[in-house]
């Protein structure tokens, strides 16, 4: 008896303290949805606001890159160069007479960069034979600084790499250069979890001898090299890339091929085919 | 004694709300609404993980088979979060999602009617999940307009920071959410 009397008692109990938990109170129970429904309208609202501002035009001077960095005012008497048409023929793959121009604009260390270039490097000859052999498009890779830290991001070796990589690109080893820093930048770092996502460790700054390593690799004329980089030559060019890039504005790796726009990549190749037959349409 | 009565309060709440989980997961409802939750969620983190260049890719008009391929290879990109602690938050933050949304489904048809506290708590946490995707580092997430709106440059530098500590708000959320409806299917199942 005594014990039936208790689990009466204890259901009356859970009863009771269900109905508390369910707010059984009609206003308790508003007042909740109301509370409610105001945080995700705030929340819904700075979502389509971010969607928003991702995607609206912005024809900024000099893009979002700062007037104090070291690069844009090395190219300060250089003139903006136009976007549609090729920048560098060093740093283009493909046939210059195609009449389509696919621009990407990357950071050296961008890790979404990173896999873009990923997707484009294994899939080489694919490209060059699905398309650029047959003269639908040229590939243009314009590469800045916009993660570097005198542009408000946290790469200390951003401004340094692209130096160098302009450098290269006047010795005609662009690509050579592109892929083997890549490469060299995934094997000591990416891979290792390091600066290759969010919360990741950041890449600690690296010293020249990590971009003339790979020039010795690639029998590049070091003193031209030497002499590109004292001079500031490499920064000039940089600059004047970085003073003309608006649509890298809004993040790297941005990418422009006729009307398709985009920034960000974490695709694969069908995804990267898919931009492609996008600009081609 | 009143700090330690409420200690002692949240203890037995707790272990009832686990028991209440384990009731739940004995329930073929749950694992329903477990794996429709689960689904939908890796569409959505996979489209938002991406989202500037999958809405630029749906928006070209490549045509209805394309951009269905492009919807089915959508949960794919979940795939690279398994490679590091950061993405094992978002995994973390889905499952618990999950099993939250599992846990209303079953307490909705014991109790007859939908907890209004424990649904908010999931929904807000999938909303802020989703502001956390993106990769802030290129500027590529919507955390990164949203502060560098407030901060100006100096917004990209606290991104990483914010971007976790969202990640760990939804975390937070979920486990508030499924607590409260372990309890709820505790009290109800005695």
């Amino acid at each position: 008896m005594a014990k039936k009397v208790s689990n009466s008692d204890k259901n009356l109990e859970a009863q009771a303290r269900l109905n508390e938990l369910l707010n059984q109170n009609k206003k308790s129970r508003q007042r909740t949805y109301i509370i409610v429904g105001v945080i995700c309208a705030v929340l819904i609202t700075l979502i389509i606001v971010a969607i928003v501002y991702m995607f609206s035009s912005k024809d900024k001077e000099g893009s979002s890159i700062s007037t104090q960095d070291s690069a844009v005012q090395a190219a300060a008497s250089m003139p903006k160069l136009a976007v549609d048409t090729v920048w560098h023929p060093a740093m283009l793959e493909g046939n210059q007479q195609a009449p389509k121009l696919f621009r990407e604009y990357s950071d050296p260390f961008c890790p979404y960069c990173y896999k873009l270039w990923k997707q484009i490097n294994d899939n080489r000859s694919a490209i060059k034979s699905k398309y650029l052999d047959q003269n639908k498009f040229k590939l243009e890779t314009r590469v800045l600084d916009s993660l570097s830290v005198s542009n408000g991001g946290k790469s200390v070796n951003s401004t340094r790499a692209a130096e160098y990589t302009y450098c290269a690109s006047r010795q005609n080893k662009f690509q050579d250069f592109w892929d083997a820093l890549q490469n060299k930048i995934n094997d000591q770092y990416y891979s290792k979890g390091i600066g290759a996502y969010h919360g990741a460790p950041e890449i600690p700054q690296v010293e020249d001898s990590f971009y003339t390593d790979i020039n010795k690799d690639l029998g590049l004329d070091e003193s031209k090299v030497n002499d590109c980089i004292t001079s500031g030559q490499g920064l000039k060019d940089l600059g004047q890339a970085d003073k003309s890039a608006s649509e890298a504005s809004q993040g790297l790796p941005a990418i422009v091929f006729g009307s398709f726009k985009t920034n960000g990549f974490a695709g694969d190749w069908n995804q990267l085919q898919a931009m492609f037959e996008s600009g081609l349409k | 004694m009143k700090n330690n009565i409420k200690i002692i309060k949240f203890m037995d709440d707790s272990k009832n709300s686990i028991q209440g989980l384990v009731f739940s997961v004995k329930k073929l409802r749950f694992w329903i609404g477990f794996g429709v939750t689960l689904v939908v969620m890796s569409f959505i983190v996979g489209f938002f993980q991406n989202f500037q260049v999958n809405v630029s890719l749906f928006s070209a008009g490549l045509g209805f088979n394309k951009n269905l391929k492009m919807f089915l290879a959508l949960p794919s990109a979940l795939f690279p979060l398994f490679g590091y602690f950061y993405g094992w938050l978002f995994i973390l933050a889905l499952i618990l999602q999950a099993i939250s949304i599992g846990e209303l489904v079953v307490s909705r048809k014991l109790v007859n009617q939908t907890d209004a506290k424990s649904m908010s708590g999931s929904g807000i946490s999938a909303l802020v999940i989703t502001l956390g995707l993106g990769c802030p580092a290129c500027g590529t997430s919507l955390l990164a307009p949203l502060l560098v709106a407030i901060f100006a440059s100096a917004g990209l530098a606290v991104l990483n920071t914010i971007g976790t500590i969202v990640v760990i708000l939804a975390i937070v959320l979920c486990f508030w959410s499924i607590r409260r409806l372990g309890l709820i299917i505790y009290l109800a199942s005695l």
